[in-house]
């Protein structure tokens, strides 16, 4: 992942049964911006992982995580 | 499988607006790149250069301009939270301008540097036109590159979207 920081979007939609599209019109983003999430090519503000989170029911935490560097 | 096509949202029309202008931008730099190198021409080359110059700007103007209408209906409707979008391609066009802005920089000490030394004689609208032909053309480039989708991920998960 670029950036450093790592999310488990695609698991909770997967659980959710939720498409990107979808998620992306309820968080209030484009289908684009999900998937370059997802992938670790767009670092997202707070006020997305903040929705994202919201959506879910879990923290934000629960989500993103910094990717620990390998020795 | 994709569904039948949705209403498009906010947070989409932005993505194609950016995506649109720039795409416009694009061929303007052509249009400016034109009307400059033009000053080097032979003069009966001059008339047809013109004539490119004229129809680049056209065909840009005409793809930016209905998105720009569109961006000011929005504007009027959803007021100004329309413009509190954040995402990956307004990310993506910030990066482009911070490009764009970085390269005509260097261009600008470049042309300081060279132009009393090369062409002491040539009229300011020369400079003019080539600087802008480096920012428009930064910016859609950067862009564009930036932009590219070759490692998006797609996945419907039942399709619940429709």
């Amino acid at each position: 992942m670029s950036g450093g920081l790592d999310n488990r979007i695609r698991v909770y939609r997967a659980e959710h049964r939720l498409s990107q599209g979808a998620l992306a019109d309820i968080i209030g983003v484009s289908r684009k911006t999900i998937s370059t999430i997802e992938v670790g090519r767009f670092v997202p503000s707070t006020l997305i992982a903040l929705k994202i989170a919201r959506y879910f029911g879990v923290s934000v935490e629960d989500i993103f995580s910094l990717v620990e560097p390998r020795d | 499988m994709l569904s039948k096509k949705r209403e498009e949202t906010a947070a989409q029309f932005i993505d194609r607006f950016l995506q649109f202008t720039t795409l416009g931008v694009f061929v303007l730099s052509f249009s400016y790149g034109v009307g400059a190198a033009s000053y080097f021409m032979p003069v009966e080359m001059v008339a047809t250069m013109d004539t490119v110059k004229i129809g680049l700007a056209v065909l840009g103007s005409a793809i930016v301009l209905p998105f720009f209408i569109k961006f000011v209906r929005y504007r009027k409707t959803c007021g100004k939270s329309f413009l509190d979008q954040s995402g990956f391609i307004i990310d993506v066009y910030r990066k482009a301008c911070e490009t764009a802005f970085a390269a005509t920089f260097v261009f600008l000490i470049f042309l300081e540097l060279v132009s009393g030394e090369i062409y002491p004689d040539l009229p300011a609208i020369v400079y003019v036109r080539a600087v802008l032909t480096v920012l428009l053309l930064s910016l859609s480039i950067s862009f564009f590159f930036m932009s590219r989708s070759d490692d998006e991920e797609y996945d419907d998960f039942g399709g619940e979207s429709a």
